[in-house]
């Protein structure tokens, strides 16, 4: 069975001043409008919200005015013990699902969350105002494209550590940044060989095996990665014939 | 007269959409009247979880009691499902049929 995985310490840092903010405001709940605000001071979290189209301060300014208005202040008389409200739990729990599912060893990036964050605020439509329109598949396009999440030893605006798939110290994934995967079709064009250039002939090859399977054929079927549907890439190259010619079977 | 199109003057209408966000609606937290469900624990749920004053716990209590429903608060969305997840759990421990709801503030 997998373990759960450690929470990162962005995520960790961003709670704790979800936390203080509530404190500070004297709410009894920790919402998910507070753990938008704390991923608001997070540098990647706002770099790629500014990919996005975000307006920061304003997105800042509304949920600030929406945790002003609309939560309840405990009275002073009142003892307080802040609790994390159910959709905080339900996100935190999706980011450790989804950090299990795809082996992470640590759990759950302000990405994920606050990715997260806003599909949950659409979907029960608590802070239409803090949303400001951003749609999630944007943040997450963002970031697994564009921006790595994994920021946690980065310096945003230093350049990132050249990306080899591998893992870092904290057992996270890389993500080759935007700069990079710009320039690959001009190194392609070069002649170099990149990893799309790799990937081109991986697909043309599973192409060739695809055309070559026969069902329940033992000579055909290969190994259990052939066996798959082809990937978009072989599909792209069936589409426009650009597939080899399939094998004599008989 | 023929009728002419935009085609005859080979223009094009350009529609541009506009979005805009709603403020997010407030949601009321209903008590709801039960034959088992004693006065002390409902007013005591009141001024536990949601922060009334003895007084104002007892006369939501008695207004439940005459007329079946009564108002608890008013929170937004994710604040109102916690508080009744919690009434909920704090009622089921105790061994009470104590049912809450909610349902959207009107404008």
């Amino acid at each position: 069975m997998a373990q759960t995985p450690p929470a990162t310490t962005e995520l960790k840092a961003a709670f704790q001043h979800a936390l203080e903010l509530a404190t500070d405001l004297r709410h009894e709940y920790v919402t998910l409008e507070h753990l938008l605000l704390a991923f608001l001071r997070d540098e990647w979290a706002k770099k790629a919200l500014r990919a996005c189209g975000a307006d920061l301060a304003r997105l800042d300014k509304a949920l600030r005015e929406f945790l002003d208005d609309a939560m309840e202040a405990v009275p002073e008389d009142h003892p307080m013990e802040i609790q994390e409200t159910l959709a905080v739990s339900r996100v935190l729990q999706r980011a450790t699902i989804h950090a299990v599912s795809s082996e992470q060893k640590r759990t759950s990036t302000w990405a994920r969350c606050s990715s997260r964050c806003f599909a949950s605020v659409r979907a029960t439509r608590s802070t239409s105002t803090a949303a400001r329109g951003r749609d999630p598949r944007h943040l997450v396009n963002c970031v697994s494209h564009g921006i790595g999440e994994d920021a946690s030893d980065a310096a945003p605006e230093g350049p990132r550590r050249r990306a080899t798939g591998g893992e870092n110290e904290d057992g996270e994934t890389h993500h080759e940044p935007a700069e990079e995967v710009l320039r690959r079709p001009q190194q392609a064009a070069e002649g170099a060989s990149t990893r799309s250039s790799v990937r081109g002939r991986a697909s043309s090859a599973r192409s060739a095996c695809s055309c070559r399977r026969r069902k329940n054929s033992p000579l055909f079927v290969a190994t259990p990665a052939w066996a798959r549907p082809p990937s978009p890439g072989a599909r792209q190259a069936i589409f426009e014939r650009r597939c080899p010619r399939c094998s004599p079977t008989r | 007269m023929a009728r002419r199109t935009e085609e005859d003057f080979d223009t094009a209408v350009v529609t541009r959409t506009d979005r805009k966000v709603a403020r997010p609606k407030m949601w009321k937290v209903l008590l709801h009247n039960d034959h088992y469900t004693t006065r002390e624990f409902v007013v005591a749920v009141l001024m536990g979880v949601f922060h009334k004053s003895e007084t104002d716990a007892v006369q939501i209590m008695l207004h439940v009691h005459q007329k079946g429903l009564g108002v608890a608060g008013v929170y937004t969305h994710d604040v109102a499902q916690t508080k009744i997840d919690k009434v909920h759990r704090l009622a089921r421990d105790y061994e009470y049929p104590l049912k809450l709801s909610m349902e959207p503030e009107d404008d």
